[in-house]
């Protein structure tokens, strides 16, 4: 039997990270939970998960700063595919230079893309069933 | 006669030059300041001695915001073009004491009868504060609509997830998740509330301290039914003082008042561990009344006490405890005490508690 792919959401809205963990939660996959940009690096660094879910607006670190440290860290880092989610409008110039620049990274406005969508294109980056 | 005409007509433009509220300078065709009005002066920071007949771009530095590259060719440009050139870009003016501020500026070629160019004339304006409002005001939009989208996103995610058939959900989850979205439907209307309120506050428009006599007694015990089920869902004992009982009359704008209380009381509630009390007292004095809250929740760091009333503030341990909030109810609450000529106050430690003061005058 393969091993589970791990998937880590970070996000600070406690209720979408609960509804993205219920609707991800499977056999084949492990949702680990984290709450703010910190939490949510040093989990990735210890647990390398194969996908990560980022919140934007975060307390104690944003999403983007999170993910540059985790692109400059190691191999791995630089390989993990980021979801980036965000409730903000894409028209933020510097961010969207950064995003471009952090690749490989997915984003996703929360408004736009279905909770259904989200779940389908984490499957299908994981490829799991 | 003739030259008493030309006198009158001097002082007249000299007035008018000096009475505008834009800054005014002449240039003649040497680029030396023939004319700097009194705007100009309180603009700059330099005197009329200090820039008259001298070239104009040995005193003046104008310059592009972005990257500071010199910019006061464009008074030449009027020369060369005979055209008025208006400020295409940001600009920046450096006063005389090397403070920077954003200028708006229009330069227009004086021609003589025979259609020469003799001078230009420049009008400039400190835009700085216009500018700082214009960026608070996107700050504003950005935030509003970033805090609209959340909840949206909620709502819009957890009906997906119901709708969805290929999830199984037990009816405890079922019952769970249409709670969230109740919850956050109603965070949403108190949102929009706020921001309306905000609206009226920042435009002078609808706000509007309406006073009329009011027994306060009624307002605080509607306050607190208000709140009653908050406080049940949490399992919080709200307790009134004695003095919360009879009549108290106060000319006070009841709805506004009763939005600070309703504030007050759902704040202590929201931060306070479940099981615990809230106190509510009136204290009477010759001249005020304080309304008191007090509460045993999470506190407010000492470090962001000075923070507590700036809009969309939330303190670190509240988001930290991931409850509910727009950070814009207090930031609401003083400008309506101010407005009523009272004052707010509170006394909070961290993993304590908070107690809340509101001061209203009797008259």
């Amino acid at each position: 039997m393969k091993d589970k792919k791990i998937v880590l959401i970070t996000e600070d809205e406690k209720v979408l990270r609960e509804t993205l963990h219920s609707g991800l939660e499977g056999e084949n996959i492990t949702v680990v939970e984290a709450r703010n940009g910190q939490e949510g690096l040093d989990l990735s660094l210890s647990l390398h998960p194969d996908i990560i879910l980022l919140d934007l607006i975060m307390p104690k670190m944003d999403g983007l700063t999170m993910l540059e440290k985790i692109r400059n860290h190691d191999a791995w880092g630089q390989k993990v595919p980021v979801i980036l989610l965000t409730n903000l409008t894409s028209s933020d110039e510097q961010r969207n230079n950064d995003m471009a620049r952090l690749t490989p990274t997915y984003y996703f406005e929360k408004t736009e893309m279905g909770i259904e969508q989200i779940i389908e294109k984490i499957k299908e980056i994981l490829k799991v069933q | 006669m003739f030259s008493n005409e030309i006198n009158e007509s001097k002082i007249m433009l000299d007035t008018i030059i000096n009475g505008v509220d834009d800054g005014v300078f002449v240039v003649d065709k040497d680029f030396k300041i023939t004319l700097f009005n009194k705007k100009a002066v309180d603009i700059s920071g330099f005197s009329s001695d200090e820039v008259l007949n001298h070239l104009y771009y040995e005193v003046l530095n104008f310059v592009f915001e972005e990257d500071e590259k010199n910019t006061n060719d464009f008074i030449k440009k009027t020369f060369m073009e005979g055209i008025v050139e208006e400020t295409s870009q940001n600009t920046i003016l450096f006063k005389k004491d090397k403070i920077k501020i954003n200028i708006s500026y229009g330069a227009t070629p004086v021609k003589d009868e025979s259609g020469s160019i003799t001078g230009c004339i420049v009008a400039f304006r400190d835009i700085t504060k216009e500018r700082e409002i214009d960026k608070e005001k996107t700050e504003f939009i950005s935030i509003a609509s970033h805090n609209l989208k959340t909840p949206l996103s909620i709502i819009k995610w957890i009906s997906e997830f119901l709708l969805d058939k290929k999830i199984q959900k037990s009816d405890v989850e079922k019952e769970e998740y249409i709670n969230n979205i109740y919850i956050t439907n109603k965070g949403m209307i108190r949102l929009v509330d706020n921001l309306l309120n905000i609206f009226h506050i920042e435009t002078g428009n609808g706000f509007t301290i309406k006073k009329i006599n009011v027994n306060i007694i009624e307002l605080i015990d509607k306050s607190v039914e208000d709140n009653i089920q908050f406080a049940k869902s949490k399992n919080i004992n709200l307790v009134k003082s004695e003095s919360i009982n009879g009549e108290f009359i106060i000319n006070i704008d009841e709805g506004k008042i009763k939005q600070v209380f309703n504030n007050l009381i759902d704040n202590a509630i929201n931060y306070s561990p479940d099981g615990s009390t809230v106190n509510i007292d009136l204290i009477k004095k010759e001249k005020e009344i304080d309304f008191v809250v007090s509460d045993s929740g999470i506190g407010i760091l000492k470090e962001q006490q000075g923070r507590v009333y700036e809009k969309f503030f939330r303190g670190d341990n509240a988001i930290e405890k991931e409850t509910s909030g727009t950070g814009l109810g207090l930031y609401i609450s003083k400008k309506i005490i101010e407005g009523h000529s009272g004052s707010i106050r509170f006394e909070s430690e961290s993993g304590v508690g908070t107690k809340f003061y509101v001061s209203l005058p009797i008259n």
